[in-house]
């Protein structure tokens, strides 16, 4: 067999021996390539690095790896050695140096046979023991050597570079990894999955999805967290995103705001309907929106009026929604005429909604967001600021022991937990009300 | 659907050799397999006498949102009304976690029947009584079983 017949075979055995993509390059005209020898510890074992330059230390799975680039000269294996490069960033140019002359050496003891799974092997398996060095125990040194083979070289070692290129293996090991999703029992693949940070629980993206879909559009803004018994690691802003798209994202956004601003008890939100622009009054009465620079009173978020007094309280309005609704055409020119047609217009559609939530709906009495009641049992958590109260009375419960409300004798709600809850006889016949976001 | 797809598996776990001791008899709604029923079948007295029908309601969101619970056999408990009506943590909606399974809620369910809780009692009269006269409840509890329970089923 001639010696570009052994090289091709070479080659031919190494890739069906390291069948990882990419792993070895080979261009068969200029006879070159290179292999990447991956450094990885076996998850019992953790590398350990320290940065003497940076004072840090940092621990690892995997390192860069040590990347051997070769030259087959016409006559390799028969006569010469093939020519070669070695590569690597967490090795200083000794240390580099050291494993050339090694090579060479593995190469005299086996010449004119194929060297180069020899040489991967060495590289490989058995570098640490051949320089001494103590993977749990790494020292980063960057001050170049006096004399080093010109077949070294040395690249740029920085703790954030080594972090870096473990995260992007750790996540690509994580893509081609299998995982059961306990929400949906099914087998998938890392790379249609998210892992939660602080847990690192693994969950499908579909069943995250429909959960956190789920619960944005029941606004349980707060509630994002990992779904797994007892858990309560969060969903990062960034996965959010990719899972429920930008749409739902910019809804859950929004109220996070929004929660984060009504905790604030000194904003305004702007009136005009198109607007409702978070606002922050300059003095007791004036607020200027900075988004449509509508100027309008605080407390009444009328057209800011001075000194004056606020012309219509909320109940004046109602009343005289009450006397538009109710009045014949007359009436209703005259308050239109008073008031503005549009304005009255819009007051009799703000109140109909109104009233319509103050049916179905009640307040929660520590943060008064409105709160309908589906189902279950009069012990109400509040899904804004959590608070327990109670359904019938609307007094706060104990927030260590709730249910003492209804099993006290001397409460007015005692053994009225169920109260008013209808038993639904037959579910086909089960009407959810619906009739608000 | 995911929830059916979720409720037959499920379902397959809880009815094979390895399911729960304490649940026998589940009947699913052929219509409808967001509909169980079963028999709970306590370990300890006075409900070890009987088997108790419960039916599990599963919403269409399941599992984002919680299955329901009801008994349908009366039975005497501090924790269980008139109406067979229980509050389970497990599954209220501020604690729900969707990787929680059926087989979880019942056994966190068997466990409030076998040990009543009277700190978060239901039936203020059946906890003060399971409190101060733990005789007296026993007999009404175990006469209340006989009455109304259902057989405990072979194993």
């Amino acid at each position: 067999m001639d010696d570009q017949s052994i090289q091709d075979d070479e080659i031919l055995a190494l890739k069906s021996i390291y069948e990882e993509e990419d792993i070895l390059v080979f261009d068969e005209k200029t006879r070159s390539g290179k292999f990447i020898v991956k450094i990885s510890s076996d998850e019992a074992t953790v590398f350990q690095l320290n940065f003497p330059e940076e004072n840090v230390q940092i621990q690892l799975l995997h390192l860069t790896p040590i990347i051997l680039e070769f030259y087959f000269p016409d006559n390799y294996p028969s006569v010469y050695a093939p020519q070669f490069k070695l590569i690597c960033r967490w090795l200083s140019e000794d240390y580099l140096t050291k494993i050339c002359n090694k090579l060479d050496e593995l190469w005299e003891q086996n010449s004119q046979i194929p060297i180069l799974f020899t040489w991967i092997s060495f590289l490989q398996d058995e570098i640490f023991d051949f320089l001494s060095l103590e993977p749990t125990n790494l020292t980063i040194q960057t001050t170049k050597a006096k004399k080093t083979d010109p077949r070294v070289s040395s690249l740029a070692c920085t703790s954030a570079l080594l972090t870096d290129y473990d995260s992007d293996q750790k996540n690509l090991k994580f893509q081609k990894s299998y995982f059961t999703c306990y929400v949906c029992f099914e087998d998938k693949m890392g790379k249609e999955c998210i892992k939660f940070n602080k847990c690192e629980h693994v969950f499908c993206n579909e069943c995250m999805r429909g959960y956190f879909g789920s619960l944005i559009k029941d606004g349980n803004v707060h509630k994002l967290t990992c779904p797994q018994e007892g858990c309560e690691s969060q969903a990062i802003p960034a996965q959010v995103l990719s899972l429920v798209g930008i749409e739902m994202y910019n809804r859950y956004d929004s109220m996070l705001l929004r929660d984060a601003l009504n905790n604030m008890t000194d904003i305004v939100y702007c009136p005009r309907a198109s607007c409702q622009c978070a606002v922050i009054p300059e003095d007791a009465t004036l607020c200027r929106c900075p988004d449509c620079k509508n100027v309008f009173c605080a407390l009444c978020r009328q057209a800011y009026h001075g000194i004056e007094p606020c012309k219509l309280t909320n109940n004046q309005l109602k009343e005289i929604v009450e006397m538009y609704k109710n009045g014949d055409e007359e009436i209703r020119l005259q308050l239109a005429q008073k008031y503005g047609e549009k304005r009255m217009k819009k007051a009799v559609e703000d109140f109909s909604s109104v009233s319509l939530i103050e049916t179905t709906s009640k307040k929660c009495p520590k943060c008064t967001s409105w709160l309908q009641k589906i189902d279950g049992c009069n012990k109400m958590t509040c899904f804004k600021c959590q608070c327990y109260f109670c359904w019938l009375c609307m007094n706060m419960l104990s927030k260590t022991d709730p249910y003492s409300h209804f099993n006290d004798s001397r409460s007015k709600c005692f053994e009225k937990l169920f109260e008013g809850v209808e038993q639904n006889e037959d579910d086909e016949f089960e009407i959810v009300p619906d009739n608000f976001d | 659907m995911a929830a059916t797809r979720r409720l037959q598996k499920e379902l397959q776990e809880i009815t094979s050799e390895n399911g729960l001791k304490s649940f026998k008899n589940i009947i699913v709604d052929e219509q409808n397999i967001l509909n169980w029923t079963g028999l709970i079948v306590p370990d300890n007295p006075p409900y070890n006498k009987g088997a108790f029908k419960i039916e599990i309601n599963f919403p269409a969101e399941y599992p984002f949102k919680p299955p329901k619970i009801t008994f349908k056999t009366k039975i005497y408990h501090p924790n269980i009304d008139e109406k067979g009506q229980v509050c389970l943590p497990i599954i209220q909606a501020e604690n729900w976690k969707p990787a929680t399974k059926t087989d979880q809620v019942i056994q966190s369910l068997v466990a409030l029947v076998n040990d009543p809780e009277p700190e978060h009692p239901l039936r203020g009269e059946i906890a003060d009584e399971y409190t101060k006269d733990r005789k007296k409840f026993l007999k009404n509890a175990e006469e209340h079983t006989k009455k109304f329970a259902e057989k405990r089923p072979q194993d």
